[in-house]
């Protein structure tokens, strides 16, 4: 896949189904929106250094050149870095020995020698996104990290020209390394942003079977106009939004809805394009095509919310933008007291020391740590978390958006009632339902072939089996020692079956040699951890609401089945879309859990989405979690987690400026020695390090950690 | 004034457990070096920057385990400081031996947990093979979890300077270089005599084991006698001598 152009896609207003680049500066990694960022046609964009060499390594830019290239400018810089700092560590150590005055000139200027490069190669990029953030009128790590850097360089360039004063590359060079790391183990665990919007555009057909005058011609989609008529084939996708003319047909929806149980359409109902046509052949009347259909209109709900999300400066940012106004203010402070008291070479000096101290070596691995521990472990359990930034987030949502179909249930049917006639044995009804069945890819008929085999019912022979479209299916089955007609399906294709419907269920009636036999009701189960997963979220004191796209009566039953969980029924993509944001502005963070076409602009306009392995490809595009295996309690386990990760790097992250702010008292002083520069690098690293491996094994509380 | 004994022994030491690092680091210096191998002196290039890259890891590491120890050693709160580094240098040493010995396998977690990352850095690099490669991947390699480098930390620790540590590691490094450079010219040959390297891993792990067990004794306060500055030192020879940290 060429990602070149910037993941940015749109439907063409002009009618094509053709997707076109649009030019949103989204990172090529995570797509993420890149701040003040001018995107340039052919080039990715990366929204940090880390993304950029993981978006490379991970074999998402094309071409090796590129990997390699930024591999080595890091390794060599690298190779240097470690060099100086060994070096100064050497000096370090080796205080204080007479012998040792004379080499120290010259290991002096090896380290200046060694640094300067190393400067280059693993700064630029820091240099780069620093500025970018400055135009966009942001303070983060980034300003704080070059100003660091920056003025630990100065410092130390001056006394070695000099001859004199303190060197503080082996503290610039450690923070460069250390930031380095950690921005490649946060873009590491974040996983490549695909473009699955692309991939639902290729579903539609290229080409559709346009009927003109009886007459039926292959056409480009593009050429179809609303009015026209299409004619759909069985196994065919419906290339246009319409209305059924003629023919009839179970239609699967699952792409859009996520309800796996097809619906039969017949004239006069609406379909939509993406849709896909099982067993009958339709007559469709245009209505909309492109850019208008739902899928499109959808695609592009998609796009709008994730390019409108509100960012949420990571931790380490939000402490970063507080700090830096703070230091300057201290530095200038420094810079004029100095200069009155000792000239202004002292002044400049002292100033420069203040910055270089201001920036924790470990503010680079801070969170990213603690969030690649936590993602590691969520990993582990089958909870595949896209960025660090959602632990943050999920730990502070304060509402949950579920949806019903496939989210709180299975998205497949199974066997709640069966009716029999007067006389009729339900062994006999399953026996015979299951028979017919077997021959059906309906997952309705699996349901019913489900439930013979759990009963134990042997399977009989069925001769001249036929499926009519959109109906049921017939053929001769073995009852009471003779071959006989067997139908099952719906009211209309079996003779004398009752009518009546009820919400949220699907009905399978059976007859024999034209005698109704009896019915089987099948209904979406229920998740089996739904209830559960619930409960805890409930027990979090976070507010839990169900969004759904179902019949609102369906859905009132469905959630009187949850106690405690509000549900909306009835809702269209954006009406979703809306409840999320409406939620995103009162400052709650909202969750969106949710699996099908219709959920990802919820999914991806919330704060967090969350979808499960069984999603549609687009909602495991825009969602920032996957849960494997379907397990929902795992959602509040992931809360937990969550909420255990910030703690974990809010520890890291004041210990990583605890340290810094003594040697801040130092360096207002005066009395700043490259030495704490070392140690406090050193110390609050390590800490980090070890503070952070602890997620990995903290027992987390309410949710079984087996599942 | 410099005591060469620790990093020559370290040296030595290294040299003689050699058979395992043909097994650990030797894929790496195969990968690298088999394939462009119509030039005898391109491949001998290759293969010092590599161990330059390694051994540039090695010794940032023991410059560090060196300052920690020193920082240790010189603290007047830690007045056991020199006989715990003494006893951790020895426990290290016995480790690794067993390891070699094939009793304990040595640093699974930590490998499997740094293997995909390490595997994607060095991945496009041996497939590329960009100017300066080797170095690059011997700076990764330098950093995998090994408990020959393990004992070498722990005996840096106790040299009582990031100087000392660093060119303990230096050594250590310098050990593997011979079996890692042969195996490079003349290829997987030598790692295929499955039996002779097992052989001679065995005896290593056993010659480890024997240093490490005298280390613990020396941390431990017995043979005191034997402590003084003719013995032939073993990797952690000197935070048991007493004058050792004065330097």
């Amino acid at each position: 896949m060429t990602t070149a152009a910037a993941p940015y896609v749109s439907y063409d207003t002009a009618g094509s189904a053709a997707f076109h680049a649009a030019p949103l500066p989204l990172c090529a990694h995570c797509g993420l929106l890149v701040a003040g960022a001018r995107p340039r046609a052919g080039e990715a964009l990366y929204c940090c250094t880390g993304c950029a060499l993981a978006h490379r390594l991970t074999g998402g830019a094309s071409g090796h050149g590129q990997a390699t290239g930024m591999l080595m400018a890091v390794g060599i810089g690298a190779f240097l870095a470690m060099n100086v700092m060994m070096l100064s560590f050497v000096l370090y150590s080796g205080r204080g020995e007479a012998d040792r005055a004379a080499g120290e000139a010259w290991v002096r200027w090896a380290l200046l020698a060694l640094a300067t490069p190393a400067l280059v190669l693993l700064g630029g990029p820091f240099v780069a996104r620093g500025a970018r953030r400055l135009r966009a009128r942001q303070l983060d790590t980034d300003v704080l990290i070059v100003l660091g850097v920056g003025a630990a360089y100065a410092l130390s360039a001056s006394s070695v020209l000099r001859g004199t004063g303190p060197l503080y590359l082996d503290t610039a060079m450690g923070i460069l390394l250390f930031v380095t790391l950690g921005r490649y183990l946060e873009a590491a665990s974040r996983a490549r942003a695909t473009d699955a919007l692309a991939a639902l555009a290729s579903r539609l057909p290229s080409e559709a079977c346009r009927v003109r005058d009886g007459v039926e011609e292959r056409v480009r989609l593009e050429a179809l106009a609303a009015g026209d008529r299409v004619r759909v084939r069985p196994g065919e996708r419906l290339p246009v939004d319409g209305v059924v003319l003629a023919g009839e047909a179970a239609v699967s929806e699952a792409e859009i809805t996520g309800e796996s149980v097809p619906v039969t359409k017949r004239p006069g109902d609406a379909v939509s394009a993406c849709t896909l046509s099982l067993d009958g052949s339709l007559l469709v009347e245009t209505r909309r095509t492109g850019a208008a259909t739902t899928v499109a209109r959808i695609a592009r709900l998609v796009e709008e919310a994730r390019a409108g999300r509100a960012p949420l400066g990571s931790l380490g940012d939000r402490v970063a933008a507080a700090f830096v106004p703070l230091v300057l203010a201290l530095a200038l402070v420094t810079c004029v007291w100095w200069t009155l008291r000792a000239g202004a070479g002292a002044g400049v000096m002292n100033a420069l020391s203040v910055l270089l101290i201001a920036c924790p070596c470990a503010i680079g691995i801070a969170t990213p740590l603690a969030a690649s521990v936590a993602s590691g472990r969520a990993a582990l359990h089958g909870v595949l978390v896209r960025s660090g930034e959602t632990f943050e987030r999920l730990a502070r949502a304060r509402r949950f958006f579920l949806d019903k179909t496939g989210t709180l249930t299975c998205g497949t049917p199974e066997l709640v009632r069966l009716e029999n006639a007067p006389g009729v044995d339900e062994r006999e009804l399953l026996a015979v339902a299951a028979a017919l069945e077997a021959h059906s890819e309906h997952p309705l008929a699996a349901a019913v072939r489900d439930a013979a085999e759990a009963r134990g019912i042997a399977t009989r022979e069925v001769t001249g089996f036929r499926a009519v479209a959109g109906r049921g299916v017939v053929g001769r089955v073995e009852s009471g020692g003779a071959p006989r007609e067997a139908r099952a399906g719906s009211a209309a294709f079996v003779a004398g079956a009752p009518a009546t419907a009820e919400p949220g269920t699907s009905r399978v009636h059976v007859s024999l040699d034209g005698a109704w036999l009896g019915t089987l009701t099948l209904r979406d189960r229920v998740r089996p951890s739904a209830l559960a997963a619930v409960r805890a979220l409930g027990r979090r004191g976070v507010e839990v609401e169900l969004l759904s796209g179902d019949q609102p009566e369906a859905v009132a039953t469905f959630a009187a089945a949850l106690p405690g969980l509000r549900a909306t029924g009835a809702l269209l993509p954006e009406e979703k879309l809306r409840c999320v944001e409406a939620s995103a502005a009162r400052g709650e963070l909202p969750v969106m859990v949710g699996d099908g076409i219709n959920d990802a602009p919820a999914l991806s306009g919330a704060a967090v989405g969350v979808t499960l392995e069984s999603g549609t490809d687009l909602a495991r595009e825009v969602a920032d979690v996957t849960i494997l295996g379907g397990d929902l309690r795992r959602l509040p386990w992931l809360v937990a987690l969550a909420c255990a990760t910030l703690r974990t790097a809010r520890f890291n992250l004041f210990w990583a400026f605890a340290y810094n702010v003594i040697g801040l008292g130092l360096a207002v002083q005066g009395r700043l020695h490259p030495l704490f520069g070392a140690v406090a690098m050193v110390a609050s690293s390590l800490l980090v390090v070890l503070h952070s491996q602890h997620l990995a094994r903290l027992t987390l509380p309410a949710v079984s950690e087996s599942a | 004034v410099i005591d060469h004994s620790t990093w020559l022994t370290a040296a030595a030491l290294t040299f003689a457990a050699s058979a395992h690092c043909v097994g650990m680091c030797g894929g790496f210096a195969l990968a690298l070096a088999a394939p462009s191998r119509p030039r005898v002196w391109r491949a001998l290039a290759g293969h010092l920057a590599l161990q330059l890259g390694k051994g540039t890891s090695y010794a940032f590491l023991g410059a560090l385990a060196g300052a920690f120890g020193a920082a240790l050693l010189a603290s007047p709160t830690f007045v056991w400081g020199a006989r715990a580094l003494a006893l951790l240098c020895g426990l290290a040493l016995v480790a690794a031996g067993l390891t070699l010995l094939g009793l304990r396998r040595g640093g699974d977690a930590v490998a499997a947990r740094l293997a995909p990352h390490l595997a994607r850095v060095t991945g496009p690099l041996l497939q590329a093979r960009p100017r300066g490669a080797a170095l690059v991947v011997g700076m990764v390699m330098g950093f995998l979890p090994c408990p020959l480098v393990y004992a070498g930390l722990a005996g840096a620790a106790a040299s009582g300077s990031a100087a000392a540590g660093a060119l303990l590691l230096v050594g250590v490094a310098l050990g593997t270089v011979p079996a890692l450079l042969a195996l490079a010219l003349f290829g997987g040959a030598l790692r295929e005599r499955e039996s002779a390297r097992r052989l001679m891993a065995r005896a290593a792990g056993a010659l480890l084991i024997a240093v490490g067990v005298i280390t613990l004794a020396r941390g431990l306060g017995l043979h005191a006698g034997h402590a003084g500055h003719g013995a032939p030192a073993p990797a952690a020879g000197r935070p048991a001598d007493p004058h050792a940290h004065h330097h």
